[in-house]
């Protein structure tokens, strides 16, 4: 039995335990669990966008909750001030997200390594702050709240994120999809260039890549998932706000990502998943909880450089004896 | 000697602000083996970088097919048919074999890696799910070989391709470079052992301090045993 087939088997057998999430919870009467595994959904692809900027191309991004909240806006300005439904809001926000990735992945692409990284804070604090002053648009310090309107209203059937279930299986769909795109772009020629150029730009350019182009790309392909994410994020809570275009949320994608396992397909996902169920636990009893997160994030960094992902396909392979 | 493939006239470059090309001129004509020859440090492997463009040339100028390709961006001169083994491989480790060879080409399908190049190089068929870094230097640079093959080049330059490899793998990768000559690809090739340089080349061309010192037929420069001994600092093999 190979790696990739234990992983494929374990990636399918977590599948159907989120489809089968709902009744389940029900069943344990822990409802409540619902909305925080639809909330960890969307953080995992949030962070999603952060790995494959860090974890393929090398590009350490601390400003994907720009992307995050351009989608987020998309969606509320898309709704409320347009009468948009559901999704044309939605790729009013994607779009949107995509568009501005597009714009400021030409200068940002331009640069590496902690350059990179500050430039992407830049662009963050700059819609941040013009997104708390045009209160006009974005409603300032308010946000924009606003009522989802249905999923699906086609005669009789009648689809609602008013409904816990309905709106977890919506966001399920939407992730997994999400995942399953870059599940096959990974694999993909691009998903090699990324590969290359990560490795090496120089190696990457004499064998006819062109790497700021394929960064761009690979700029834009993130945002477009942040976006996606906070499209989501806003349905979910029926709101946006500039908050959740503040650095620190691209800096709890960045963390996720590294506990997780940068690089890897979903350690993102379990990186956010596991911190935001310590934070659950822990934040009623204890309001210096995030300690804990830094602990437990040094802790993989120096025992486990490659993440919780990265550490189990090691030990995985230690014991397949290959 | 017919129109030049590649034709490099007079080039001058600097690596941050040392001058290291001061006047290299070579040329290498279609299906021919040219040798660089030199000793350490007198900027042949630099004299490659300005060819591929990973540096820039500050003189001089270069051109492929007849065309001038001084000032073109390097993704785009592997495009032109230049295929490229830079010194110490230039492999991706942590990829696949498979996956380093699919780097080279694309705008075919995943699954098509030649059967032809595999055929040459069959340690690499057997290898194809591994990831690079783990196999032996020479099986590296068969690999880095058979990648710059992949496109299918009209030139292909490798750098010292036989440095740091297992002596039992030398004489097989220099039988690659002599088939691939063969097989009607140019080549220019950076070579230290210099029998080895003189026995596959057509021609020869010798850098000292950032120029190039001399250009000629290997009968040459085998009659000229003192300017061997000056150039190159060793006698006639």
């Amino acid at each position: 039995m190979s790696a990739l087939s234990v992983n494929r088997a374990l990636t399918l057998l977590l599948l159907i335990a989120l489809v089968a999430a709902p009744p389940l919870l029900g069943w344990m009467e822990v409802d409540f669990w619902l909305v925080v595994l639809t909330e960890i959904l969307i953080w995992g692809l949030l962070a999603s966008s952060a790995n494959l900027l860090f974890g393929q191309v090398g590009l350490l991004s601390f400003g994907q909750a720009l992307y995050f909240g351009f989608g987020m806006y998309g969606v509320a300005i898309g709704i409320d001030r347009f009468g948009l439904g559901l999704w044309p809001a939605m790729g009013l926000g994607i779009a949107a997200s995509l568009g501005m990735a597009a714009v400021a992945g030409l200068v940002a692409v331009r640069l590496t390594w902690h350059y990179f990284a500050i430039i992407t804070v830049v662009f963050s604090l700059i819609f941040y702050f013009l997104a708390l002053r045009l209160k006009p648009i974005t409603g300032g310090d308010d946000g924009l709240s606003f009522a989802a309107p249905p999923i699906l209203d086609w005669g009789s059937l009648r689809l609602t994120l008013g409904d816990d279930a309905t709106q977890y299986w919506f966001v399920l769909l939407i992730v997994v999809l999400a995942f399953a795109l870059q599940a096959r772009l990974r694999a993909s020629a691009l998903g090699r260039a990324f590969a290359a150029v990560r490795e090496g730009e120089r190696k990457a350019s004499l064998l006819g890549i062109d790497v700021l182009r394929v960064r761009w790309i690979a700029f834009v392909i993130a945002g477009g998932l942040a976006g996606l994410a906070g499209a989501l994020f806003a349905l979910f809570g029926r709101y946006a706000s500039a908050t959740h275009m503040y650095y620190t949320v691209s800096g709890e994608a960045v963390v996720w990502t590294v506990l997780g396992g940068a690089g890897t397909l979903l350690g993102p996902a379990i990186g956010a998943a596991l911190l935001i169920l310590v934070r659950e636990e822990l934040s009623t009893v204890w309001e210096h909880y995030p300690l804990i997160v830094g602990a437990l994030t040094i802790a993989v960094v120096v025992f486990a450089p490659k993440g919780i992902a990265g550490g189990w396909n090691l030990m995985l392979a230690r014991v397949l004896g290959r | 000697m017919s129109t030049p493939l590649l034709e490099v006239r007079g080039i001058s470059a600097s690596i941050g602000r040392v001058p290291v090309l001061l006047d290299v001129s070579l040329a290498v004509p279609g299906r021919s083996v040219v040798g660089l020859l030199g000793r350490n440090g007198v900027g042949k492997t630099t004299s490659l970088r300005c060819v591929m463009g990973t540096i820039a040339a500050t003189g001089g100028s270069i051109s492929f097919a007849g065309a001038d390709i001084t000032r073109l961006d390097a993704h785009r001169r592997p495009g032109l048919g230049i295929g490229y083994v830079p010194q110490g491989r230039g492999i991706f480790p942590l990829l696949t074999v498979r996956e380093n060879l699919r780097l080279g080409v694309r705008g075919v399908p995943d699954a098509t890696i030649e059967e032809a190049l595999l055929n040459r190089f069959p340690r690499l068929r057997e290898r194809l799910s591994q990831k690079a870094g783990t196999m032996s230097g020479g099986e590296q640079q068969m690999l880095a070989i058979a990648r710059a093959l992949m496109t299918k080049p009209r030139l292909l330059i490798l750098d010292e391709p036989t440095e740091g490899i297992m002596p039992r793998l030398v004489s097989e990768i220099r039988r690659f470079i002599a088939e691939i000559a063969a097989s009607g690809i140019a080549v220019l090739l950076v070579e230290q052992n210099l029998k080895a340089a003189l026995a596959i080349a057509d021609h020869v061309v010798v850098m000292e301090r950032g120029r190039s010192a001399f250009s000629g037929p290997p009968a040459s420069l085998r009659a000229d045993p003192d300017l061997v001994h000056r150039l190159l600092g060793v006698g006639i093999p």
